[in-house]
Parts: C-alpha cells; sequence; structure tokens
C-alpha cells in the first residue's frame, strides 16, 4: 500500500535522507529502528509531504504522492501522529479529537469518538479538559485517537514511547496491538528497538539517511548486528 | 447627566470594538499586526457609501455590499501584501511595513476617488428617531450600533468557538504545521480569516460613517490607533478582550471629554495605556504568556 522507492530529502546543504526504500502490505506494523540523526524523522515528514523530497518516489495505494502538501497526504488517509505529540494545547481533548475528522474528507470514518474513548479511555474523562494539561502519556493516547478520527489507511507514528514512562509505553503499545488486530496498518519509527521489534512483524534499519536492512523482526531480533549495535541489553543477558 | 454621557460612552466603544474585531482576528490566527485594516474599513465605507449615493440601493443592501467589499480588499490585501512574506518565512515585521505600504497605497486610491472629499450618507438614509427612557436619550441610529456590534462579536465568537469551522482557525492559529497534518489547508483558513475581518471592518465603516456622519479616505487612521489600545486592554488576539476593551475605552475616553477637557482626551487615554502596561504588560484579560493565540476571553 506504501511503497518508497529511493527517497532523498534535504534540509538546505545536509542531506537528511540519501536513499530510503521501504514498502508496506496491508495489515502489517512496520518498525523503522535506527540511530538518533539516521534520518527516521526526516524520512516521516517527507512521507507527509512536511518535507519535499530531492528524489525518489512515494507511493500510496494507486496514487503517487511524491510532493504532495502534508494536508492532502493526511486527506489520502496516510496520517502522522507526529513527535513529541503536537495537540494543540489550548484546545479541549475532545475539540482536538473533532479535529482529527478534517482528514476524512468525505471518506468513511473507521472511527467514531466513542471507538477513540473506548480505546484511551482517560480521554473520556478528560474531554472538558484543555489539551495542554494532560501527562506526556495522554497526550500521546490523544495524538494517537486524533489520527484515529481521520479515518487512516496507514498510520504512522514518530517515536510514541519518547519521554514517557515504563508503564505508560506498555498501555500505548497495547493501543497500537489492538489497533493492529482490528485490521489498522501502521509504520512505527522507533528509537527503543527491542520494543520496536517485539511489537512488530517486519522492520528497516535506517543508517545515515540509508536504510540498509529489512527482514521480519522476529530474525531481526536475532540477527547478531542488530544485537551489537540495537538491543545492548540483550547482549548482555546470557 | 452621569447615564448620558455612560451610554454615550458605551456606543462610541462598541464602534470601537467593531473596528478591532477584525484586528484582533488576524492577530490572534497569523500574529500579523495589519496596519491594512484602517484603509480597509474605509474602502468598506466607501462601497457602501456608493452603494446609497451612486446606485440608490436600501441601506441594508448597501450595509452587506460594504461587509462583501472590506472582505475581497482584506483577501486581497492578504494575497498581495502579506502571503508573499508569509510563504518566505519573513520576520512579523516585514509583514508590518508591508501592511503600512498597501495602506498607503488604498488611501491613496480612496483619496483619487473621493477627490479629498468628506461624503456623507444622504440626509434620511438612517431614520431619524430618538427614545428617551428616564430622561436618557438614544437615538435609533445609536442602538443598532449597540446591537450590531454584540450582535457581530457573539456572532463571531460562536462561529470560532462552536463550530468546525472555528476549530480548524483556532487550529492554525496554534500551529501551521500540526494543522496541515490533520488535513487543514492553512492557505483557506488564512484567506477566511482575511474574509472575516475585512467584512467586519466593512460593517463598520458603515456603522461609523453613519453614526459620524462623515466617509473620508483617512477615516480609518484614528481607529487604528484606537483598536491598538482596545487590543492591549483587552489582551492581543482575544475576541472578548476586544469587545471589553472597546467599551472600556469609550467610556473612558467620553467621561474624559465631559467632566476633564475634550483637549485632554488623548492625553488621557494614552496615559492610562501606559500605565496599565507597566502593571500588566499583557492587558488587562490578556494570558501572562507572550504568545498569544485566538481565545475566548
Amino acid at each position: 500500500m506504501l511503497i518508497l522507492d529511493g527517497l532523498a530529502t534535504s534540509y538546505g546543504r545536509i542531506q537528511a535522507v540519501r536513499h530510503a526504500s521501504l514498502h508496506v502490505e496491508p495489515g502489517e506494523l512496520i518498525a523503522l529502528i535506527g540511530p538518533n540523526g539516521a534520518g527516521k524523522s526526516s524520512l516521516l515528514n517527507t512521507i507527509s509531504g512536511l518535507l519535499k523530497p530531492v528524489a525518489g518516489s512515494v507511493r500510496f495505494f494507486d496514487q503517487d504522492i511524491t510532493g504532495w502538501r502534508a494536508d492532502q497526504v493526511a486527506r489520502a488517509g496516510l496520517l502522522q501522529v507526529p513527535e513529541g505529540r503536537q495537540v494543540l494545547g489550548p484546545l479541549t481533548v475532545e475539540e482536538n479529537l473533532l479535529l482529527g475528522r478534517q482528514a476524512l474528507a468525505g471518506r468513511k470514518p473507521n472511527h467514531q469518538l466513542a471507538d477513540v474513548y473506548a480505546l484511551f479511555p482517560i480521554l473520556r474523562e478528560r474531554h472538558r479538559q484543555k489539551a495542554g494539561t494532560l501527562s506526556g502519556g495522554e497526550q500521546q493516547m490523544l495524538a494517537i485517537g486524533r489520527a484515529l478520527m481521520g479515518g487512516p489507511r496507514l498510520l504512522i507514528l514518530d517515536e510514541p514511547s519518547l519521554g514517557l514512562a515504563p508503564i505508560i509505553v506498555n498501555q500505548v503499545f497495547e493501543a497500537l496491538q489492538t489497533l493492529r488486530h482490528s485490521g489498522l496498518t501502521i509504520l512505527l519509527v522507533e528509537q527503543n528497538a527491542s520494543l520496536a521489534l517485539a511489537s512488530s512483524n517486519r522492520a528497516y534499519v535506517m543508517e545515515h539517511g540509508r536504510t540498509v536492512l529489512e527482514g521480519p523482526s522476529e530474525s531481526l531480533r536475532h540477527d547478531p548486528r542488530i544485537i551489537r549495535h540495537y538491543l545492548p541489553s540483550i547482549e548482555t543477558t546470557p | 447627566m452621569l447615564a448620558q454621557q455612560l451610554l454615550n460612552g458605551l456606543v462610541t466603544g462598541s464602534t470601537y470594538a467593531l473596528f478591532a474585531l477584525g484586528f484582533t482576528l488576524v492577530f490572534g490566527v497569523l500574529h500579523v499586526l495589519n496596519l491594512a485594516h484602517g484603509a480597509i474599513f474605509m474602502a468598506g465605507a466607501f462601497a457602501g457609501l456608493y452603494a446609497v449615493t451612486a446606485a440608490e440601493l436600501p441601506l441594508y443592501l448597501a450595509f452587506l455590499i460594504a461587509m462583501l467589499s472590506g472582505g475581497l480588499v482584506s483577501v486581497a490585501v492578504d494575497w498581495l501584501a502579506l502571503r508573499p512574506l508569509r510563504q518566505r518565512g519573513s520576520s512579523e515585521f516585514a509583514a508590518i511595513i508591508s501592511s503600512l505600504g498597501i495602506a498607503q497605497v488604498l488611501m491613496s486610491a480612496g483619496q483619487a476617488i473621493s477627490q479629498t472629499q468628506i461624503m456623507r450618507f444622504p440626509f434620511g438614509t438612517f431614520p431619524v428617531v430618538i427614545y428617551e427612557f428616564w430622561g436618557v436619550r438614544i437615538s435609533l441610529l445609536q442602538a443598532a450600533i449597540l446591537g450590531l456590534s454584540l450582535l457581530l462579536a457573539f456572532t463571531l465568537l460562536l462561529f470560532l468557538f462552536r463550530t468546525d469551522f472555528g476549530r480548524r482557525v483556532r487550529a492554525v492559529a496554534i500551529s501551521e504545521r500540526t494543522s496541515s497534518l490533520l488535513g487543514i489547508r492553512p492557505n483557506i483558513v488564512y484567506f477566511q480569516t482575511f474574509f472575516i475581518s475585512g467584512a467586519l471592518a466593512g460593517a463598520a465603516g458603515v456603522i461609523i460613517g453613519l453614526a459620524f456622519n462623515s466617509v473620508h479616505f483617512l477615516m480609518g487612521e484614528p481607529f487604528l490607533l484606537k483598536a491598538f489600545v482596545v487590543i492591549v486592554l483587552g489582551g492581543l488576539g482575544s475576541i472578548g478582550g476586544a469587545l471589553i476593551g472597546g467599551v472600556m475605552l469609550g467610556l473612558i475616553q467620553t467621561i474624559a471629554v465631559s467632566y476633564l477637557s475634550s483637549s485632554l482626551s488623548d492625553a488621557i487615554i494614552y496615559s492610562l495605556l501606559f500605565c496599565i502596561l507597566l502593571i500588566r504588560p499583557t492587558g488587562l484579560f490578556g494570558k501572562l504568556h507572550i504568545e498569544t493565540r485566538v481565545v475566548r476571553s
């Protein structure tokens, strides 16, 4: 459903993404891992239309969406939950969720307000509260819920575990599993490689702006190169 | 006597508020001081006046034409003077200079069209009816000014805080980037914001043109200066604050004129503004943070 072919992006003279190729099939949960500064977020932002590619192409279903504006990409059903949540702080929780519907653009919703509240009951409790007053974990849930309201055909998440307490991270990832079992396709960028590989079915590794390795998450978890560079905790445990 | 002065102040204040509404809306959404707002207001007043004098249309139609013209001129101002700067990521200061420049162009055009004349709505455009309650006199025009200012302010609040459209505007005011990830096209929201701001200015143009019985190419400038005071009093970007700030300014001014001295009234207003800024740098109703966004109160 999503095919990136040789995608490249620069910020001025710095090439953040040099050559990224990957594909996502319906029903998959794909993880994209790699060190800080490998270009993972830049890659997501290029897919989402926040950055303009200098080379390569992005195909989404039967459309070439290379170089589309961010709002067009969102309305096509490719929705990003941005790094750092980016909830609209002065607006209430419910207003944030209702704004999620802007991406529908006539497409059929696959999540209603009630579904989001069922997935994250805390949001129902806080629905009249300003989004800026929520905890980091609650904001992450709100950001995911807001994207769900836009009827995603593919949900991409940028570092959903960033800055969250482990117990909250577990809650968020359980929700992602629930969503995946309900048939949602997910592309996940995550620095926490062991968590990302444990929750995905397939993964890509990105280094220096290139997608360098790809494979089923289960086998990547046992790949010595991955263990050495990304899973130090597993290496030290016998 | 005092009751009469308070009423007059209230009416004057609501004209200030009406003018300031569109000004504060653009500031709240785009964080730009649109110094062409006075010229847009003048353009709306001209359109309304010519609709009555040249086209001999009834006042309510002239009013709608003024709102439409104000909206279109305002969109054109954005398109020509502000949007190019936004796309290049220029500083907000550049937008101030650019809007000042296009204001001069509009005023020159107004001067040429009106041949530097002070124009008036023909006698009887608005029926002259005076009511008296408990010794306080209020004309139908004054009542209409009060009513319309309140109506427009509340309609604007309703739009901003109870509709999808309003949520889009407030989202873009907070973050253009996040809004675009949600499927909102910021340029459309800017376009709509400028149209509404200009339509409000056009409405204010006709009402103030009627109230002061004068329409001329410089009519926007004193109001622009007052609008600064109003939105600083009320809090930058605050819709409710513009209403309260406008009324406060009208009351202070009227009382200063009637009990102290008419020549001192501006000096009193600006001294007061100075004192308020010393005590509350974000305005009486402004939130205590530097970033300003569209807010309700």
